[in-house]
């Protein structure tokens, strides 16, 4: 068969097989999964309980600053996530660096805070820590995200699963801080966060294979 | 490509979104041709292109859902040709494409010579000939065909120092024939 004919044949099938299909919107996808995060997270923190002294810590600077560093990053990788969707995300190449630049920024907010505070105490056992929560609070938001990442085309799919991973880390990340009554570095972040990295990193190696298309 | 010809594949693809298959048709036939070129520019073998082609076709095909109709045609196509251009050469050189070659392609010689040294034997050949035949024979038994000098000797019927004489004699006349 010659490669014209191939060509043809292919042009063929395609064709028949057309089906109308409409535009995916991101910023409607990205506020449609905000939402479906914030609801499920806030429900999820309901039903396990607030943290003691939540009100007392809610005036604390370090700790509204941490917080609104992780809403804001889970908010920019979310965005950056559905615009990773679409094949010419390149146009949006100046904003894409703004999550990994938060999420920096709080990573070297934990440094800061880890020099100056230390470690602090950490649980007896790794599985007596809140992050056994992570899972419940974290679980729908990132099968939702994965669900509505697969209508796109990406062409950048380990960009994107990084993404992915910060906006569903950012998320889960403020629901344990309502919940889990610990504020240390090495509670907050070792115990609480580093979970989340580490299912990240395998995720972002499956990322070729889970995006593919 | 012009402004009007990409003007005109945005208006297509605006259309296929809608689900007409005519305007679908026209658009993927008049992207084959600028497909084909513009990918055989960046490969070593450009028969590949016509693979990349096809890949690409079905890619728009999956991902026409994902063109958004007030941004322009050419950007969102040219990055999905060279996501699947890159991804081919990926698996092509996984696969170690590049270095292999169909063993009905080879193309052996007859007889194996050594072409670098051709014309070096030739000479070599052209100066024994002008040797006498008995020393010829004695020379290329003992340094051809690798006899020693009391095998050349019991075949010739000369003594033994008479066969190492020949041969040193031998090789001081190619020497100076060969100008070595």
């Amino acid at each position: 068969m010659t490669p014209d004919k191939d060509i043809n044949d292919t042009i063929n099938s395609l064709c028949c097989d057309l089906k109308p299909v409409k535009p995916l919107r991101p910023c409607w996808r990205s506020a449609l999964w905000i939402v479906i995060a914030l609801c499920y997270t806030g429900a999820m923190v309901m039903m396990i309980g607030f943290r003691p002294q939540l009100f007392d810590r809610m005036v604390n600077h370090y700790f509204i600053f941490e917080i609104g560093l992780a809403l804001m990053t889970g908010m920019t990788a979310t965005l950056a996530t559905f615009w990773l969707t679409l094949p010419d995300s390149s146009r949006y190449n100046l904003f894409l660096g703004v999550p990994g630049t938060l999420f920096s920024v709080h990573m070297f907010w934990m440094f800061d805070r880890f020099l100056m505070e230390g470690v602090g105490a950490t649980p007896e056992s790794w599985m007596m820590g809140c992050w056994m929560n992570t899972a419940l609070i974290a679980g729908i938001p990132a099968a939702a995200v994965i669900f509505l990442i697969r209508k796109g085309a990406s062409v950048r799919p380990c960009l994107l699963a990084f993404n992915a991973l910060l906006a569903v880390a950012s998320f889960g990340w403020i629901g344990i801080r309502f919940t889990c009554p610990y504020d240390s570095v090495g509670k907050a972040y070792l115990i609480n966060f580093l979970p989340f990295l580490v299912i990240g990193l395998g995720a972002g190696a499956f990322a070729r294979r889970l995006f593919k298309w | 490509m012009n402004d009007n010809q990409t003007r005109e594949w945005q208006d297509l693809a605006v259309k296929a979104q809608a689900g007409d298959s005519e305007a679908y048709r026209q658009l993927l036939t008049a992207l084959v041709p600028m497909l084909r070129r513009v990918l055989a520019k960046g490969l070593a073998r450009p028969a590949d292109a016509d693979d990349i082609v096809q890949e690409v076709l079905l890619s728009v095909h999956k991902a026409l859902n994902t063109y958004s109709p007030e941004r322009p045609f050419l950007p969102w196509l040219m990055a999905i040709v060279n996501f699947r251009r890159t991804d081919y050469l990926r698996q092509h050189y996984a696969a170690r494409k590049n270095v292999t070659v169909p063993v009905e392609s080879i193309e052996l010689a007859d007889d194996v010579t050594d072409t670098a040294h051709a014309a070096e034997y030739k000479d070599v050949e052209n100066a024994l000939g002008t040797l006498p035949i008995k020393q010829r024979e004695v020379f290329e038994m003992m340094k051809l065909k690798g006899l020693t000098a009391q095998e050349v000797s019991n075949q010739t019927g000369m003594s033994v120092s008479a066969v190492k004489v020949s041969v040193h004699r031998t090789m001081a006349k190619l020497k100076e024939k060969l100008g070595v």
